[in-house]
């Protein structure tokens, strides 16, 4: 039997906004006094109205452009009705049939991983269980939270774990959310089923509290080989929820009976409508800043760098703009963005410490040994020379800046290398 | 529409949070069917061209504050109402999950 | 006598009675719920601050139906408050205890909230001015929800004047509610006003006693120049329905949050109608019902409010009875619930279409007991209907009487 692996993803990113999603408390709650964050809003008092974050929302936008979702001109807050403690109205203010973003995709090798939607919602309580009771903090509680929905594209861990990465690279690079797995400011939960003929299958099994793309990539491998020995012995794996146990290696299930939710949406009718005209939405994506994939073909093309270099210094944003401040600066030491490239990975410089100027000069005072072999100089002089007859010509009938356009070329061929006394000597010579 | 099963009333119930006595299941069988009947009456009107209204705001939208960080309430404030606390924690029932 | 309107005295030299919806800082709070039974905030409702801000200050907690869920005050779970004019007598509800207090001189005036008729039904039952602003003129925060897109919090006092001098007061946008506005319109002011007269209204089923004083009152501004115009209200009949499915979806939402865990009681301490009101509102919710129920009531809705906004193009104000009945003794109506829903129907269509609505008396039965109207305009027009109002006081002494106690 021939099993295709059939996984969603709905992933949950915290915003890092100052305050709530419908309340002004402060947003921080890693690492906070419980309960210390909290108001009649967020607590879900008697007669607590909520107020939507203006900030929250635009950035929910941002995020969608990134991501070439739809920005939906008209949008509404929906109640999505459950009973837990960690959901203090008995309700989660979230967004149903009218969501912030539609559509949108995220391209992981060769495959187009489509997007169903980017909406806003709050974020529930933190419950900790103890022995003979749960605690709950409601610090967290009312915190804006991005969802972000994937189609059943994805075929394997390893797209998983790429598409989940992409996602948290590009939602850093816009500086809306830490989208830290391991501080719980991304979550996720998988879909995974089997496909024996092709077509969606008609179980799916959820499995939630991943907290790093070690454990999500484990999590689906077992999922997929556990559905795989259940169908082979003609059985179809219970629609369920299940967590990843790490003492275990395992999945196991969290509920033991999965009835299917009724969550009774329909529009908050405490908050109007949020509605933005195509003018907004276009200059909205004015703000997006150059994203990793555009940033990283960039790379390649402007400063000549392997993808493997390229990959690397677009990692991060930050990086990234050390990385060209850097070869801003040194261009007026000869430096090359390859050399800069090499020494910043290689010799794994701490930018936090070393501002690009400063990094540029202490390359300047330590360069490594210079190429003064006369041959090798003499190889690069002729090859510069016979890539440009005109600089030559140029130099014979008196313009010296010619000189320096061919040392530049030298330097280029050389990759740096080359020690450029020596060089400019050499040249001199054969000219 | 036929009178609400019991099994229907105490599914409701259990959506609401709600528990109920069997004779309070038998009681609500016949008084929500008896109300559920009459407003039922608004099944006969054609509303297909008709768009349905769920706030009075004139022409609002967009109503949202700016990102700017209040004071909250004192951890005091916060669990003034509360039965059980412990350590600055909410206490409820143990929740059962694995 | 002890009129129950009570529920939790603060300070008898202070001049306001706050339904006990209305959240007050340090001063118990309970919704006439025992689930709330001691429930003691940490903040102020912004309609409570806002008068505060004034020196008009809370003198007590006034008695209502339990969440609001009601029209005679029998479903407080405190015991009824009782009508000043008959003590075997309803005083209406919600806001039982707000106009029993008004009418009794217990505080100067009362706050009270109108979802389906609670401050208007029981000022005209306790011979009282009752204000149903339009819906977003005053803030809901720090009020106990009953029905987010229906709730209007209000004003119950001894006569027109008074209502007109504390409205501004409480009324403008909060920033803490995001549906409250200041009004964005303003109507040009006419000395000679079209009045219509709703034939929906003065059905049938009417009391003729209560058909005679709203005539009468109607014939009085006549007398000052108004014109009386006959008008249709053609969607009425089908305002209750529309009303108990959406008001119960949104009551069923908005009681969700009482569990027990971080303040009050469990949900077992929910009265009858409470409960009641949360299972229709969780079935008109509930999938494969939702659009048969919740969602049809949203567009007939619709419909209602359609036919006021074509009314208010032939008149300006809409004049009519508060209540077919005049007010009904205690017990009289509680054994069937759908009967004492029924007995809002002429004041749901207000709350339906967002308007205002301005009560006060007009009348007495020759048993000595009130009888109010009504008169509705478009939205933000409560300065119309303020001097309609005054008008009419100026003519009649209905709301000079006091009940014996």
């Amino acid at each position: 039997m021939k099993y295709t692996p059939v996984i969603g993803m709905e992933i949950h990113v915290e915003l890092k906004t100052q305050s709530k999603m419908f309340c002004g408390c402060p947003a921080q709650h890693f690492g906070v006094a419980p309960n210390t964050h909290t108001c009649p809003v967020c607590l879900g008092l008697p007669g607590a109205l909520p107020v939507p974050n203006a900030k929250a929302i635009e950035w929910t936008r941002l995020i969608g452009l990134a991501l070439g979702s739809t920005v939906n001109q008209f949008s509404k807050f929906d109640r999505k009705h459950y009973f837990y403690p960690d959901l203090p109205k008995g309700y989660q203010i979230s967004q149903y049939d009218q969501p912030l973003c539609s559509g949108g995709e995220v391209r992981v090798g060769d495959t187009t991983v489509r997007l169903r939607r980017v909406h806003l919602e709050e974020d529930t309580a933190k419950l900790i269980h103890a022995q003979n009771m749960s605690l709950i903090d409601f610090n967290r509680s009312g915190v804006a939270l991005v969802e972000i929905v994937t189609e059943p594209d994805l075929h394997s861990s390893a797209q998983a774990k790429a598409c989940l990465k992409q996602l948290q690279q590009i939602i850093r690079y816009l500086n809306v959310s830490d989208a830290d797995m391991e501080k719980g400011s991304m979550r996720l939960e998988a879909n995974i089923s089997l496909s024996t003929d092709g077509k969606l299958p008609h179980y799916k099994v959820e499995v939630k509290n991943v907290n790093s793309f070690r454990f999500i990539g484990l999590a689906i491998d077992y999922e997929i080989n556990r559905h795989k020995e259940l169908l082979a012995s003609g059985q179809t794996p219970a629609q369920e929820t299940r967590g990843w146990n790490e003492l275990k290696q395992a999945t196991l299930s969290q509920r033991s009976k999965e009835e299917a939710q009724d969550y009774r949406y329909f529009p908050e009718p405490d908050i109007p409508p949020l509605t933005i005209t195509a003018a907004e939405i276009a200059a909205l994506r004015q703000q997006l800043p150059e994203l990793p994939q555009a940033k990283f073909m960039r790379f390649i093309s402007q400063y000549q760098l392997n993808p493997a270099q390229a990959a690397f210094l677009t990692e991060t944003k930050n990086l990234a703009d050390y990385f060209e401040e850097a070869v801003k600066v040194g261009r007026s030491h000869q430096l090359q963005p390859a050399q800069l490239a090499n020494i910043i990975i290689n010799k794994k410089v701490d930018i936090d410490k070393y501002l690009p100027a400063h990094l540029v000069k202490l390359l300047v005072k330590h360069t490594t040994a210079k190429v003064t072999d006369k041959p090798q100089l003499t190889v690069w002089a002729k090859q510069a020379m016979e890539q440009n007859p005109q600089a030559v010509t140029d130099f014979k009938a008196g313009k010296a800046a010619s000189l320096e356009f061919l040392l530049g070329l030298i330097m280029r061929l050389s990759r740096g290398q080359a020690d450029a006394a020596s060089a400019r000597q050499i040249l001199l010579e054969l000219l | 529409m036929a009178k609400l099963s019991a099994q229907q009333v105490e599914y409701v119930a259990k959506l609401a949070h709600l528990s109920l006595a069997p004779s309070e299941v038998a009681l609500y069988q016949d008084q929500l069917s008896r109300i559920l009947e009459y407003v039922g009456k608004l099944g006969q009107m054609n509303t297909k061209k008709v768009a349905p209204t769920y706030q009075l705001i004139d022409n609002l939208a967009n109503i949202t504050r700016a990102d700017t960080a209040k004071p909250p309430l004192t951890p005091t404030q916060a669990l003034s109402g509360t039965k059980t606390t412990h350590n600055g924690y909410i206490v409820t029932q143990p929740i059962l999950n694995q | 006598m002890n009129l129950n309107a009570v529920i939790t005295p603060v300070d008898k030299t202070k001049q306001v009675g706050h339904k006990d919806l209305f959240l007050t800082q340090g001063v118990k709070t309970t919704a006439g719920a025992k689930v709330l039974h001691n429930f003691i905030p940490p903040y102020s409702a912004t309609v409570v601050i806002r008068l505060e801000h004034q020196d008009l200050d809370t003198a007590a907690k006034l008695n209502c139906d339990a969440w609001a869920h009601g029209s005679s005050g029998e479903n407080s779970d405190f015991g009824p408050a009782l009508n000043p004019w008959n003590p075997n007598y309803t005083p209406g509800g919600s806001s039982s205890g707000s106009a029993a207090a008004v009418a009794a001189g217990l505080v100067e005036f009362a706050t009270g909230t109108d979802t389906g008729g609670s401050i208007r039904l029981p000022a005209s039952f306790c011979g009282v001015t009752g204000l149903k602003p339009t819906y977003g003129a005053v803030s809901r925060y720090g009020i106990i929800a009953m029905a987010s897109s229906l709730d209007c919090p209000g004003l119950l006092t001894r006569d027109v004047s008074t209502c007109r001098r504390l409205f501004p007061l409480i009324a403008g946008k909060d920033e803490l509610d995001a549906i409250s506005q200041d009004p964005p319109i303003t109507y040009p002011s006419k000395t000679k006003l079209k009045i219509g007269l709703p034939k929906e209204y003065f059905i049938s089923g009417i009391d003729p006693q209560v058909n005679q004083a709203v005539k009468q009152a109607a014939q009085a501004l006549a007398s000052q120049g108004h014109r009386l115009v006959d008008i249709s209200l053609p969607h009425t009949q089908y305002s209750v329905a529309v009303y108990y499915l959406i008001q119960t979806a949104e009551v069923a939402s908005n009681l969700a949050r009482y569990d027990g865990i971080r303040y009050g009681r469990t949900r077992e301490h929910f009265g009858a109608e409470a409960k009641r009101r949360i299972m229709l509102g969780t079935f008109a919710l509930s999938a494969g019902y939702q659009d048969k129920y919740y969602e049809q009531a949203a567009r007939v809705r619709t419909l209602i409010i359609q036919d006021f906004d074509r009314a208010f193009r032939q008149v300006d104000v809409i004049l009519a009875p508060v209540s077919p009945t005049p007010p009904f003794k205690l017990g009289e109506k509680i054994a069937d619930p759908l009967t004492m829903y029924l007995s809002d129907i002429l004041t749901i269509p207000a709350n339906l279409a967002g308007i205002p609505a301005l009560a006060f008396p007009c009348g007495f039965t020759p048993g000595n007991l009130p009888i109010g109207l009504q008169l509705m305009g478009p939205r933000w027009s409560e300065e119309i209907l303020f001097n309609l109002g005054e008008t009419y006081q100026s003519l009649t002494n209905w709301h000079l009487q006091k009940p014996k106690l």
